[in-house]
């Protein structure tokens, strides 16, 4: 299973490749940019809409914000940004995810773990 | 992919952990020269991305994994947010008597409108007092000031997750004016929502 994914990112990374962008080989130095603030790999997204994020439970009971664009996932701590205290509460299990988890406009469909 | 890019995540993570165990030992060793730092990796271009709550994050695209965090004050370590929801701040002059946590019927009226109105899973209610009396007696009056406010929530079914009062600590103004003041004279709720975006 995992080498077919393998198989299918590589693909999907050398395509995107040839179009300008994608990825290349880290090589360690100063000027290296490990990660942007645009989505330079294959799946061609990023972060462009403020607001849009689901909400998931960590195991205190508190709330965070979740994105994933299809490859990378993204997490934040959710504050009250009056008091910027942490939200938790007892509405939901841990773990619990409410609403859309996905970016807008994800390159490639999410795979979730078959456990 | 997203398999994948879990299992290099879990990669990435032990490798941190160990450098982490390794450096901890090396800075046992040493006593007092300081820990040279290790070679730059690289570098990272930051956006910005703000959550319904207006609260601001970094963020940065790796290409098979991201990053994310939260953005705080330096100073303070309090998240920085933009203003987007207080979903209601109200001078406490038309609320309740001077000194006093009674609400008057008109502040009781319009408090029950917006709980009825709000649709919020949770409120988190502050009171909050000019600089005039001592601090200890703000302190008390701004919290019985919040629990009246809190009541009304709680009376047309509204689920109120915290109530402070913070007494005259958290100006939003000079309190050297009967202006500023005046504008430090309030209550204000945050609305906990699952959000619009």
């Amino acid at each position: 299973m995992r080498i077919v994914h393998l198989n299918a990112v590589l693909a999907v990374m050398s395509l995107s490749a040839c179009e300008g962008g994608g990825l290349v080989p880290y090589h360690q130095s100063p000027d290296t940019i490990i990660a942007s603030n645009h989505d330079t790999g294959f799946d061609k997204s990023g972060l462009d809409v403020n607001g849009h994020a689901a909400i998931a439970y960590d195991p205190d009971g508190c709330q965070g914000w979740i994105i994933d664009d299809g490859a990378e996932g993204y997490s934040g701590r959710r504050y009250d940004p009056k008091s910027g205290l942490p939200v938790c509460n007892n509405l939901y299990p841990p773990g619990t995810v409410l609403g859309d988890y996905r970016a807008h406009s994800p390159g490639v469909p999410d795979w979730v773990p078959t456990y | 992919m997203e398999r994948i890019s879990s299992a290099l995540r879990m990669a990435i993570g032990a490798v941190a952990l160990s450098a982490g165990l390794f450096s901890a030992n090396f800075a046992l060793a040493q006593t007092v020269a300081a820990q040279p730092a290790p070679p730059i990796a690289g570098k990272i271009v930051w956006g910005i991305w703000v959550d319904d709550d207006g609260c601001m994050h970094w963020w940065a695209d790796g290409g098979l994994e991201g990053y994310m965090l939260d953005r705080v004050n330096p100073k303070t370590g309090k998240p920085q947010c933009l203003v987007k929801n207080t979903c209601f701040t109200e001078n406490t002059d038309t609320l309740f008597a001077t000194d006093s946590a009674q609400l008057t019927a008109d502040g009781r009226r319009r408090l029950t409108a917006f709980f009825q109105k709000a649709g919020a899973f949770g409120y988190a209610i502050y009171g909050h007092t000019d600089s005039r009396a001592s601090d200890e007696y703000n302190i008390n009056l701004s919290q019985r000031r919040a629990k009246a406010v809190a009541d009304v929530a709680r009376s047309v079914g509204g689920v109120v997750e915290r109530q402070i009062g913070f007494g005259e600590r958290q100006p939003i103004a000079t309190n050297a004016t009967a202006e500023g003041m005046r504008l430090n004279r309030r209550v204000e709720v945050v609305c906990y929502t699952w959000g619009q975006s």
